[in-house]
């Protein structure tokens, strides 16, 4: 039992380990591309303009808009669960005061970057009275539809603006970019680190001699269990690595 | 709806399967259990050919899970739910999940707004083996979130039920047989599961793309050698079972001749699978260009009997609910 015949295992001790080493590479692969991804903002975000909004041609004296479409749907238990249908960046003619000049900004097609935390505020019920009165709806097959909008640069406000470069639209932020793009990119490379640290720690436990002994069997489970998770925290990462105008907002209400 | 055509699928219902047909899948899960089973148990059985014969019906087992989700192979439906378990060994996750994964929301591609949990747009390297590769990787996670998620809203009666009932029989009978011979399990066993299972998600990269999900019939791969589809229950005819979900997969043959062939982007049929992957991941190191179709394109290839879009969607939604129920 447990170690039971183990004679001529090792070819395929040997492809199970191929296995597990060709998508932990594959996994760290992905994750470095996802940080470079952001390295064009970066290089620009080192020279974003960040200055005082005098005037903003948007609705109600605003220079952009982020919105999510979200469709909400409950099973008649009192909570609505979301999920994104769409991210919008809406953006408007304004003025930014920098240093005492004043600069004309044109942001159709620009990105725009809220405050997740704000638009988490703006996601959240009024009331009870609201969670009751969209249960209804919520319980169709379609759901309740609805639009989570956060206004950014609002006059008087300050914002961050990092021009058009080449192919890559203007972006207009109310989160300090340079920071928010270090710590994506040092997650990303602290995540690939770690994964090929753990990686190789089970690898070298499967590895103990003796060849299939109890201390191997545990190197091998714990290979085994490091394959099965290293992919949803690969997704994982892949999702807090997208920029604010397009980071997943969801949620719940109840 | 189209008459049923196939001899094997027409005939008088037998008694215990809705078709003649289905005992093709059966005897496909039986064949894939004993090649699982047997070097566990006989360590004389403990061969390269083995390992590959079970990892080849992994990939059938998650072909006949697909099937089995949009229509059940029994009359009975207490023995469709337990014939759930018993694929979900096999591939080592709930068959279950491809309700609401699948059916509910692969059927539908980027519709809702949203990418679907299998989209190709998940994986973006350069060199495009390592896109078949990855796929796995990313359309897995996602896939199983997603499945968590519309759980935690769904209103059908029974899903997480038959969910965790599943869940329990296929990671309790690996990990008794891990209990048994972890060695021979972990390596005959659990790299056969996890084999088919990441290769039924990479159907989807293969099938859809550079293919147009948006467009009425140019929005699938098909495969359509006669050898290839018996053995695959005809999941090589994907542009049919997309536009008619609810179409035995015993008639999709015919089907695809008749409704498919005249309309589809001719390019989109390919003669072997082999033949693509060796062309299109090995031979060519960069991704395919997005085919652009033309002009003529959907509105020219109207089928007047084929409900909308949007008509086709509900309805099999309807109908994959009703299935697992």
């Amino acid at each position: 039992m447990w170690g039971a015949d183990t004679q001529g295992l090792e070819v395929f001790a040997a492809i199970a380990l191929g296995f597990l080493w060709i998508h932990t590479l594959l996994i760290a692969y992905a994750a470095l591309l996802d940080r470079r991804g952001l390295a064009s903002r970066l290089a620009r975000a080192r020279e974003a303009v960040v200055g005082t909004v005098v005037e903003a041609a948007g609705p109600e004296g605003v220079l952009a808009r982020a919105e999510v479409d979200q469709v909400g749907r409950t099973k008649g238990d009192g909570v609505v669960h979301f999920a994104d249908r769409a991210h919008r960046s809406v953006g408007w003619a304004g003025v930014l005061e920098v240093g005492g000049e004043r600069h004309s900004l044109a942001l159709e097609g620009a990105e725009v970057w809220p405050e997740l935390d704000a638009r988490e505020r703006a996601a959240a019920p009024e009331s009870a009275a609201q969670l009751e009165s969209v249960l209804p709806q919520a319980k169709r097959a379609k759901g309740w539809r609805r639009t989570v909008a956060v206004d950014v640069g609002a006059v008087g406000s300050t914002v961050y603006y990092l021009p058009a470069r080449g192919q890559e639209p203007a972006i207009v932020s109310a989160l300090e970019p340079l920071g928010w793009l270090r710590t994506k990119r040092r997650a990303a490379l602290l995540f690939v680190f770690a994964e090929l640290a753990v990686a190789a720690g089970c690898t070298a436990l499967a590895l103990v001699p003796p060849a299939f002994g109890w201390v191997s069997m545990l190197g091998g489970a714990a290979c085994l269990g490091f394959f099965l998770g290293v992919q949803p925290l690969g997704v994982a990462l892949t999702d807090a690595l997208r920029t604010p105008d397009r980071a997943y907002l969801r949620g719940r209400w109840g | 709806m189209a008459t049923a055509t196939s001899s094997a699928g027409s005939a008088a219902a037998p008694r215990l399967v809705r078709r003649r047909a289905e005992w093709r899948q059966i005897g496909i899960v039986a064949v894939y259990w004993s090649l699982l089973l047997t070097p566990v148990f006989v360590p004389a059985a403990r061969n390269l050919l083995v390992l590959a014969a079970a990892c080849y019906f992994s990939f059938l087992n998650s072909v006949v899970i697909h099937n089995h989700l949009h229509q059940g192979i029994f009359h009975s439906k207490r023995l469709n739910l337990v014939w759930r378990a018993v694929l979900s060994f096999g591939a080592l996750y709930p068959a279950s999940a491809n309700i609401p994964s699948h059916n509910l929301v692969h059927h539908h591609f980027d519709d809702d707004g949203d990418l679907d949990w299998a989209s190709p747009a998940h994986v973006g390297f350069g060199w495009n083996l390592l896109n078949l590769l990855h796929f796995p990787n990313v359309a897995g996670p996602r896939t199983f979130a997603g499945v968590q998620r519309w759980a935690a809203w769904s209103r059908h009666p029974t899903f997480v039920r038959q969910y965790r009932l599943e869940s329990v029989f296929a990671f309790g009978l690996t990990g008794a047989l891990m209990a048994f011979d972890f060695w021979g399990t972990l390596f005959f066993v659990v790299l056969p599961q996890l084999y088919g299972a990441r290769c039924i998600l990479r159907i989807n990269l293969i099938q859809h793309d550079r293919a147009d999900t948006a467009s009425e019939w140019n929005h699938s791969r098909n495969f359509v050698g006669r050898g290839f589809n018996w053995i695959m229950c005809n999941n090589g005819y994907h542009t049919i079972h997309h536009n008619r979900a609810g179409m035995h997969w015993s008639e999709l043959a015919d089907a695809h001749s008749r409704e498919v062939v005249p309309r589809m982007d001719p390019r989109l049929d390919e003669p072997s699978m082999v033949a693509y992957l060796l062309r299109t991941y090995l031979l060519n190191l960069r991704r395919p260009a997005k085919f652009v179709f033309g002009a003529a394109g959907d509105a020219a290839a109207q089928l007047p009997e084929l409900a909308s879009r949007a008509v086709r969607r509900a309805e099999a939604d309807a109908a994959a609910v009703a299935e697992a129920s």
